[in-house]
């Protein structure tokens, strides 16, 4: 449940960058650099909130 | 003996002078596919040797192979501006995979990156230009940066070589003394060639970061790989919007460090190539005046002796 949950935020995200560039029509520097903050956001709170996958498909070895 | 010499370790000065042999391409199209990049480049100069030579004896033969470049040229155009619009979505995509992986220590290598790569700019500018005005010139430095100040402070905050160009040779003809005739040959020309930080500093410290980011342990043979790259890039980079990273990735790949460091540090970009633009336009006001005192078409009284703060003040 907690992977659809980041996953759907992580489209929300890009939904945000294209209308970044279709709504607002900011540069394109702008853009790249609202999405690395938004990329460094996302990042860290999968690396502090984020829990360990427990179960993935055959032959997964958790890494 | 023999044993002896048969276990040399590779990072050896043979091992560097076998990287200089293997830029000879032994097989050209083996070479693009494997993306060895300098190979490539020096085929490529080959067969424009040999296409101008087919040029000036037959012209009309040489048509078909020129249609076929140039709309080669605009497809590889086209293909470029569909990734450069995707580019916002892979930093997302990079950043996010990278931080979640290494935590806040990911977010201090960046820090230090654009901080590595201010201070190269910087050095760049006081030590090489500084030492250059010094030594080659035998004028002030500091008095140079003061006169100077217009146009660097332009290409800062517009962060375009050609943008500002205009100002770049007013610069050198008004405040720095520089003849006109010496000042539209060097301005123009180095808007275009030379490109010190974009081509030379900035791929370099981008193959570094590229390194240590991915826990890549560099040789020395890769060393002078890169410096090597670095001071054709310098060379050959275009005034173009994203120049820079273009020739970012020809050195990575060359020196075989995964591309994906362009996608990372391309969010710091815009705030790196304020310095870099900076540092290019000081290198073609430093040449001017260089070129300038070798040819005596420096005025060195009218440079000492003029009023620089009005002449600043007027300027902006």
């Amino acid at each position: 449940m907690e992977l659809v949950l980041w996953l759907i935020l992580f489209v929300v995200l890009l939904a945000a960058l294209v209308t970044l560039k279709r709504v607002w029509h900011l540069s394109f520097s702008v853009r790249v650099s609202v999405s690395l903050l938004l990329g460094a956001l996302f990042g860290l709170s999968l690396f502090f909130f984020g829990e360990e996958p427990v179960c993935c498909w055959p032959g997964y070895d958790g890494r | 003996m023999v044993g002896e010499l048969a276990e040399r370790t590779p990072n050896t000065l043979g091992n560097i002078f076998a990287q200089f042999r293997a830029f000879i391409p032994s097989n050209p199209v083996r070479a693009a596919a494997d993306m060895q990049m300098i190979p490539l480049v020096v085929f490529s100069v080959f067969l424009g040797v040999a296409a101008i030579t087919v040029k000036t004896k037959k012209s009309d033969a040489i048509k078909p192979f020129e249609q076929l470049l140039e709309s080669f040229l605009q497809v590889v155009i086209e293909l470029t501006k569909i990734v450069l619009r995707l580019t916002p979505y892979g930093v997302l995509a990079l950043t996010s995979y990278w931080l979640s992986n290494t935590g806040l220590a990911a977010v201090a290598q960046l820090g230090l990156f654009v901080l590595a790569v201010v201070i190269a700019c910087l050095l760049q500018i006081g030590l090489v230009y500084g030492g250059l005005l010094t030594f080659s010139a035998k004028i002030n430095p500091l008095r140079f940066f003061k006169a100077a100040s217009p146009a660097m402070l332009l290409a800062f905050s517009s962060r375009s070589s050609l943008g500002s160009l205009t100002m770049t040779i007013n610069t050198m003809t008004d405040r720095l003394k520089v003849n006109s005739r010496v000042a539209n040959f060097v301005g123009p020309l180095g808007a275009v060639m030379n490109m010190d930080a974009c081509g030379g500093i900035f791929p370099a410290m981008v193959a570094v970061f590229a390194a240590n980011a991915f826990g890549i342990e560099l040789v020395l043979s890769q060393y002078v790989l890169i410096v090597v790259v670095s001071i054709f890039a310098s060379l050959g980079s275009a005034a173009v919007p994203m120049g820079a990273t273009a020739f970012t990735i020809i050195t990575l790949t060359t020196v075989g460090l995964p591309v994906e460091a362009v996608g990372l540090v391309a969010g710091v970009d815009f705030l790196v190539d304020m310095f870099r633009t900076m540092t290019n336009v000081t290198g073609d006001l430093t040449t001017s005046v260089v070129v300038a005192n070798s040819l005596g078409e420096f005025d060195r009284d009218a440079f000492n002796t003029q009023d620089i703060k009005a002449a600043t003040a007027k300027a902006i």
